[in-house]
């Protein structure tokens, strides 16, 4: 039985890929064979994080909606490529990037019933213990699909005044969906705050879990886009705040 | 901040301490060690200066007195030569006697309580006639005439009161004019009859006394020339002994009634023939056996019992002080002088001697009657140095007790001024840092800050106080700011507005078919990973 969880933000810009990257990179590390599923076919970025340039993706997301391919000839294998060992497997079914790709789906759309089934067979296929989503922010219905079949859902939140507002509105909708575990992380806090605080405060608003804040680091600024934190300074204080993130949301999956 | 306080104070104590008192201490030092050197150079000229005014005042008092007791055996000399003119009866001769006295001192009474007596006594204890035959013809002793019976045939030194003596033939061989003296005579003084039971001559006042008699005897002639007989005169020679008994050599009283021998410090007298004849022990004293016969001197080799049973001559005295021959030979010359001794346990002793100057009897070969000799123990000799010794170490403790005063009244004061100054410089640093514990908590201690910054003297405290107080004050600013950015999230969620952008999704015919279909679309995969026999467990 796998778990499948998906990483939302109401904005972009929130860190969702970045955090959607380093919990991945958790898990695999504990072992498990972990499958992550670009859906932010406008904007996609995930497969930077994972080393995955344009030349080495043989087929995207967007072939399998198209039809052109199944959607485990899409999974590339990425365990290998972030320069640390890893024990689990990690399996990045990215988006395309090709400016022409993109502007197709905008303009033709495809079936969000195609996109359930991927997973199931994504699931099957590789024989995934988890299958990260990373989602395309806002609520449109891709977002809304990945929501309502995720046994966790994990919306990443910045102290922000433009994400309280989305952010209660998403809660709100998941709610509505029945997601099992629903859980809040307060990302990119300024250091000038109080980190526990905030994130009282913020259950308090939501009445939802808060499962981390994650204080504005420089050092993640600084590998945003190029490799993953988590890897590369496993005895940092936002490393620490990842795994239990990560373990929260697994043992939300295990439970469900 | 415990360490702080710590190390401040004591820097500061030791510091305080090094600059003001090890100076201080040197000085000090120096000064009661320069006083202590110069005190002890004067001590030492100052003593040797009175030691030498002390032996020359002795020697001059012995001088002195040598010669009053050669006057007054000059006078005695004279009353010879008067008794040889004044009628032969009982009546002048009694009037003689009478006429001349001194005064007499001794201690009377016992042992135990001793009295010290000063008395006129007769100057002359007897006067006789005596006639060309030697026979007696008047003899008036003690104020009476004595009977018929009891006048005596001199002639013969066997009848006389010590049974040997001569002065009838010595006398009687004498040109007109000159007058024959005898030497000291009495029966011989034993230590154990002088002594008993008492442990020293100061203490035997019960003992035998040295009543010794001096014989003075004038010839007579008749107008022819032709020998008439001789009066003879017997001097109570306790009034002789008494010149030199009585002086007290070292204190101011100069005068003792007798004189203490355990203090060393006294006065003696001997003889032309080196015999002592003046001496707080008496049994060193001449004196004659019950045959009328001299009593051997002492010598080294007798046996303590028998050294108290002999008399002491200078000029035999070597084994007891080298000094006596030589004292003896100097005044035979006719010299006065000094020596010093030391005595067994090492205490000095300064003797001065003078000889009696008198050339009459048996002494007129001689031409001395004998000499006094005054011996004083140094000890007491130094006793006016001694003084000036004490007073000037007096003046050094005072001088220490103030120096001691001044670095006790330093410490107390360096140690107060530096806790004082420790304080000034800690005390508002401990307050800084109860402000900066204040502000911890999210306090801004203001009334701390604003008195440190407000310090009489501004000083690098007061500037710190200002700087922190200015950082405080930001950091309590920026953290109210951010506060309030917290609190800003709070009421920024506009409820109405979320349920407006809720429903617009929910009420979507998508949203509520997704609804009902999540369920199944969960459980389905859910029931498929439980089919492919789970991979998780």
């Amino acid at each position: 039985m796998a778990t499948i969880i998906s990483i939302h933000s109401f904005r972009g810009g929130t860190g969702k890929s970045n955090t959607t990257a380093n919990i991945t990179a958790l898990l695999a590390s504990q072992g498990y064979r972990v499958g992550v599923i670009d859906t932010d076919i406008q904007s996609p970025g995930i497969h930077v994080l994972f080393g995955l340039d344009d030349d080495h993706m043989k087929h995207s997301l967007n072939d399998y909606l198209w039809g052109t391919c199944e959607i485990e000839d899409a999974a590339h294998d990425v365990t290998n490529s972030l320069g640390a060992p890893i024990s689990g497997k990690i399996f990045l079914i990215p988006s395309s990037i090709k400016a022409g790709e993109i502007a197709r789906v905008l303009r033709d759309g495809y079936d969000p019933g195609l996109l359930n089934d991927g997973f199931q067979r994504l699931i099957e296929a590789l024989d995934l213990d988890v299958l990260m989503i990373d989602t395309h922010p806002g609520l449109n219905e891709e977002t809304l699909l990945s929501i309502a079949i995720s046994d966790a859902l994990l919306i990443i939140m910045r102290p922000d005044q433009q994400d309280y507002q989305g952010t209660g509105v998403t809660v709100e909708v998941a709610r509505k969906l029945d997601v099992p575990h629903l859980l809040l992380l307060v990302n990119k806090v300024p250091q000038t705050y109080n980190m526990t605080e905030v994130g009282q405060q913020i259950e308090q608003i939501y009445k939802c879990p808060v499962a981390a804040v994650i204080p504005h680091s420089d050092e993640l600024m600084a590998l945003a886009s190029a490799g993953i934190f988590s890897l590369r300074y496993p005895n940092h204080p936002v490393t620490a705040a990842y795994r239990q993130v990560a373990a929260r949301l697994m043992g939300s999956g295990t439970q469900g | 901040m415990r360490g702080l306080r710590f190390g401040l104070l004591w820097r500061f104590l030791i510091a305080a301490l090094l600059i003001g008192l090890v100076p201080l201490a040197l000085i000090s030092w120096f000064a009661i060690n320069g006083y202590q050197a110069a005190g002890d150079q004067a001590t030492e000229v100052t003593r040797a200066t009175l030691d030498e005014k002390s032996l020359d005042s002795l020697q001059l008092r012995t001088v002195e007195t040598a010669n009053a007791i050669a006057r007054f055996l000059e006078e005695r000399v004279q009353d010879a030569r008067t008794a040889a003119v004044i009628p032969r009866n009982v009546q002048a001769y009694t009037a003689f006697l009478a006429a001349r006295h001194a005064e007499l001192w001794f201690l009377d009474g016992t042992n135990a309580a001793p009295q010290e007596r000063r008395v006129q006594a007769p100057i002359f204890r007897e006067i006789a006639y005596v006639g060309v035959d030697g026979h007696e013809r008047l003899r008036v002793a003690d104020g009476k005439e004595l009977p018929e019976s009891q006048l005596r045939d001199v002639s013969n030194p066997a009848n006389t009161t010590y049974l040997s003596e001569d002065y009838f033939a010595a006398t009687k061989a004498l040109p007109p004019g000159e007058i024959y003296v005898s030497h000291v005579t009495t029966w011989y003084v034993s230590q154990q009859e002088q002594l008993g039971a008492a442990s020293d001559p100061l203490a035997a006042v019960q003992g035998k006394k040295y009543d010794a008699v001096v014989r003075l005897a004038a010839p007579q002639f008749t107008r022819a020339g032709v020998f008439d007989g001789m009066v003879v005169l017997t001097l109570d020679y306790r009034h002789v002994m008494g010149f030199a008994l009585h002086i007290l050599p070292t204190s101011d009283q100069k005068f003792t009634v007798f004189p203490d021998y355990a203090s060393g410090s006294y006065a003696y007298m001997f003889d032309n023939e080196g015999w002592e004849i003046a001496h707080p022990r008496f049994w060193v004293l001449r004196g004659l056996d019950a045959k009328g016969q001299l009593v051997g001197y002492v010598t080294g080799e007798m046996s303590k019992e028998d050294r108290g049973e002999h008399p002491m001559n200078m000029r035999y005295g070597a084994w007891a002080d080298p000094n006596l021959p030589t004292m003896y030979d100097a005044v035979i010359r006719g010299e006065d002088g000094f020596v010093i001794t030391v005595n067994q346990s090492s205490a000095k002793k300064a003797t001065t001697y003078a000889p009696i100057f008198f050339a009459h009897g048996v002494y007129k070969q001689s031409r001395i009657f004998g000499a006094l000799a005054i011996g004083a123990e140094m000890a007491q000799f130094h006793q006016a140095a001694d003084q000036v010794s004490a007073s000037i170490t007096e003046q050094r403790r005072g001088l220490e007790f103030q120096m001691l005063l001044v670095i006790l009244g330093s410490v107390v004061g360096v140690v107060l001024v530096a806790v004082f100054v420790t304080n000034t410089i800690s005390a508002p640093v401990r307050r800084l840092g109860h402000a900066a514990e204040a502000l911890e908590r999210g306090e801004l201690a203001e009334e701390i800050l604003d008195s440190l910054e407000r310090r009489r003297f501004r000083d690098e405290v007061s500037d710190l106080a200002t700087v922190f107080k200015g950082m405080a004050e930001q950091v309590i600013e920026r953290e109210h700011t951010l506060k309030q950015q917290i609190v800003a999230l709070n009421i920024q969620i506009d409820d109405r507005k979320r349920r407006q952008q809720v429903e617009s999704i929910t009420e979507t015919d998508y949203f509520q078919n997704l609804r009902s279909s999540a369920v199944q679309m969960r459980r389905r995969h859910q029931e498929r990973g439980v089919a492919d026999g789970g991979t998780v467990e």
